[in-house]
């Protein structure tokens, strides 16, 4: 599916944006820069095409903020746009009085061409421009902070929207409602005692679902809690340490502290990457482990195994008129030279084995090196121990010295450290499979989700069997866990894929700062030499890691979307600038940027030699009012006058 | 090649699951390691009803000889074949190996090594406690290995 910007027009937005028409042509370029300086409705300009694409409700109070000025009673955005070339035209009509709004369509399959009443685009493209979804293609710099923010969902949940693995989600729905109409069914033809049986099978079958319902509900709900909770101790952190701060000392101290802490954060990624591939080499786990490796390979040489006389020699024997001691074979002997032959190698498993027998002998190692490692690891964390109490210290002094926040705070601090306990306890009871913890933590089907889809399931069965369905519902079963493990599988593999482009490209964009994505979970994690899992990340590295996620996301995917971008290199260095400027207009059929005058340098001007690139100038006139001018000539001086302001 | 965890593994392990840094199969194989040195095989009751993983990862490839020689070791002390009996100890690696295999072993093999994998949880979790980070975890895994009380002790 295709989706390409044609234009936009605005009436009477703020921005002085009264009566502006921007047209990109009915089949329009690849790259538009659009220059924007700050005030003339940039922000609202990107807001608007989210909320257009969206169609997301506005509230009154956003309503009325879109007004051009106090007297305006009415204003409209409207955007043209084509998918799979045919083309769409959607307004959003403000009413500023009544501070209300309405969507409208107008599109080529309504014959009279007239407007309709909602947003009416092919019904595969409206499910997948949900208001989180547009916010990747309509992009700006506070995604990018976002899209690594713990918590957050956006970045897993864009790739199964836009990779359709949703559509798995509602295939399974459809065999559930094949089901049920089939139960229906079979319940209308039978006795009254059996329609009675079939009642009572139903009614157990939707309490046990509604309970999974809710147990489902509180899940959500309690990892929500965490979440928020996680979010204040990061905040509480952060106060604590502002409290630490008023103190010049105790600052110093902090930041002493603070120094050492990053020493040996630094010393344990690097003893623990040496760990991790000490402990991936059996010899070098334990002594006795290699001796075991070298003995067996000694016994096999001892021993002279495998023998080189293979399985395939005495098939080939038994098939011959006469034995090799010139004595016939007759059925007899030939049945038990067949039976034993079974106990020698086949020539492959031969090889096998003698490659076998080459790594053994060759598995020497250090068989001190993983005692080495973990000495110098319990080593590093008593340095750790020390600077967390002397930093704990730090805040104990300032609690004496009188600091009464300091210590709400601190106990705030006690307080979710508990609570967030007792939240990972209620999370685990809810949902483990270890049946050693659902025993030890008293969990059911009354308050555990993997047991209560066991008994989901029973009652499934149950009433399956009182409606003549069994058979039907087991092999709706076999569909559903199909198609669920076919979907997780390509989630994964997506998701991968997804990782390894990413990062492919942070390479090219920042490859000094060895920045890499690690995971994609919820949101994107990073690692960087410097550390196993960066937090401290500029906003400029922020972007770059977006932006490098959003085109590997985007670029490969079944639906081609344009690339909406607010600022696209203000944040950047110059140096990362211009690889991004190089990179990404290669990786988008249609991109639109909107740029400031800081951004000549080393972005905008990569695209002068460009051939196809549409330029628009907005600025506001002596009355105030936007207005625009096409042509890259205008655009170069207008742009060069505002950067010797 | 299917591998299957202890049942009680994920839980144990959850705090230090994190790719790439500490993959589940790090966790399987230390639990592997811990059985196949001990020698002792769990039951198919032990395991997760479903595999977590087939074949082994990147960084283990290269150890798939390696792995699969312990396992012959270790099948050939648990049966008590001889030293000597060379007849037995290559009628055992015939039941064992299949060259088609990325981990040279066939689906005998495979299940003793996924059983092994859970023998060797059991003695894990009796000595120590679920881990929180990957470097409290090595520690420990190393203590495991060089304590004289548990039958991997040296």
């Amino acid at each position: 599916m295709d989706l390409r910007v044609l234009g936009w027009r605005y009436e009477n937005i703020r921005g002085g944006l009264r009566d502006v028409s921007i047209s990109l042509d009915s089949s329009p370029g690849r790259w538009t820069l659009i220059q924007m300086p700050n005030g003339t409705g940039k922000t609202t300009t990107m807001s608007l095409l989210r909320a257009v694409f969206s169609g997301e409700a506005l509230t009154p109070q956003e309503v009325y903020d879109l007004r051009a000025a106090d007297i305006t009673e009415t204003g409209l955005f409207e955007l043209r746009m084509s998918v799979n070339n045919k083309p769409f035209r959607i307004q959003l009509r403000l009413d500023f009085k009544n501070r209300t709004h309405q969507y409208w369509t107008a599109r080529s399959e309504v014959r009279s061409g007239g407007l309709e009443e909602g947003i009416s685009l092919p019904k595969e493209l409206k499910r997948l421009l949900s208001r989180d979804f547009t916010r990747l293609f309509v992009f700006d710099g506070e995604l990018a902070k976002e899209i690594r923010t713990v918590g957050k969902d956006r970045a897993a949940n864009a790739i199964r929207i836009l990779y359709r693995l949703d559509h798995l989600d509602m295939l399974n729905i459809k065999v559930g409602r094949l089901v049920e109409e089939q139960q229906q069914r079979s319940a209308a033809i039978s006795t009254a005692t059996e329609r009675r049986g079939v009642a009572r099978g139903k009614r157990q079958y939707e309490t046990v679902v509604t309970r999974r319902t809710a147990l489902e509900t509180e899940q959500k709900e309690l990892q929500k809690r965490r979440k928020e909770m996680e979010g204040r101790k990061t905040t509480v952190a952060a106060l604590i340490s502002g409290r630490i701060d008023q103190d010049e000392a105790l600052r110093k101290r902090k930041e002493q502290l603070e120094r050492e802490r990053q020493n040996i954060d630094l010393s344990l990624l690097e003893a623990g990457h040496q760990g991790m591939s000490s402990l991936r080499v059996p010899a070098k786990i334990h002594p006795g482990i290699q001796q075991r490796l070298v003995a067996l390979g000694g016994k096999l040489t001892h021993l002279k195994l495998p023998k080189t006389i293979s399985v395939e020699f005495f098939k080939e024997l038994a098939e011959q008129q006469d034995c090799v001691c010139g004595r016939p074979v007759t059925e007899l002997i030939k049945r038990a030279i067949l039976e034993r032959a079974e106990n020698y190698l086949a020539e492959d498993q031969i090889l096998v084995i003698n490659q076998m027998k080459a790594a053994l002998r060759e598995s020497s190692a250090d068989p001190e090196e993983f005692t080495r490692v973990a000495t110098q690891l319990a080593s590093i964390l008593r340095q750790l121990r020390l600077n967390t109490t002397a930093h704990d210290q730090l805040e104990l002094e300032r609690v004496e010295a009188g600091d009464t926040e300091l210590e709400h705070l601190r106990q705030e601090n006690q307080q979710l450290e508990r609570d967030l306990d007792t939240t990972a306890q209620k999370i685990e009871k809810l949902t483990t499979r270890d049946p050693a913890r659902q025993r030890a933590l008293s969990a059911s089907s009354e308050n555990n989700i993997p047991l209560c889809d066991i008994e989901v399931k029973r009652c499934q069965e149950k009433l399956a069997t009182a409606t003549n369905t069994l058979r039907f519902v087991l092999q709706s079963e076999c569909v559903k866990t199909l198609v669920s493990k076919i979907s997780a599988l390509a989630q994964l593999r997506l998701t991968e894929r997804v990782r390894i482009a990413t990062n492919e490209k942070l390479a090219q964009i920042v490859p000094s700062e060895s920045l890499r994505v690690s995971r994609i979970g919820g949101a994107l994690e990073l690692e960087s030499r410097q550390l196993s899992s960066k937090t401290g990340v500029s906003e400029g590295q922020s972007l770059a890691v977006a932006y490098a996620f959003l085109t590997s996301l985007l670029t490969e995917a079944p639906y081609k979307l344009p690339f909406i971008v607010d600022s696209p290199a203000v944040s950047l260095d110059t140096a990362v600038r211009r690889d991004v400027g190089d990179l990404i207009p290669e990786l988008f059929d249609q991109m639109i940027m909107f740029v400031i005058s800081s951004e000549r340098e080393g972005f905008a001007d990569a695209f002068y030699q460009r051939e196809g690139v549409r330029y628009i100038t907005l600025w506001r006139d002596g009355e105030d009012v936007t207005q625009a001018r096409e042509g890259l000539e205008y655009f170069r001086s207008f742009h060069q006058r505002e950067g010797t302001e | 090649m299917s591998f299957v965890l202890h049942q009680s593994g994920r839980t144990f392990f959850r705090g230090i699951i994190a790719p790439p840094k500490f993959l589940m199969f790090d966790a399987y194989y230390c639990c592997l390691m811990a059985g196949l040195y001990a020698r002792t095989i769990g039951s198919l009751q032990d395991l997760e009803p479903d595999v977590f993983v087939n074949g082994y990862p990147d960084d283990f490839k290269r150890q798939s000889d390696i792995i699969a020689g312990l396992l012959v070791d270790a099948e050939l002390d648990r049966k008590g074949i001889q030293p000597e009996d060379r007849a037995s100890i290559e009628r055992e690696m015939v039941k064992l190996v299949d060259p088609t295999s990325p981990t040279r072993l066939n689906g005998e093999g495979n299940k003793l090594l996924n059983l092994y994998a859970a023998a060797g949880f059991a003695l894990i979790q009796d000595k120590m406690m679920p881990p929180t980070t990957i470097e409290d975890f090595l520690i420990a895994y190393h203590r495991y290995w060089h304590d004289p009380t548990n039958s991997s002790g040296a």
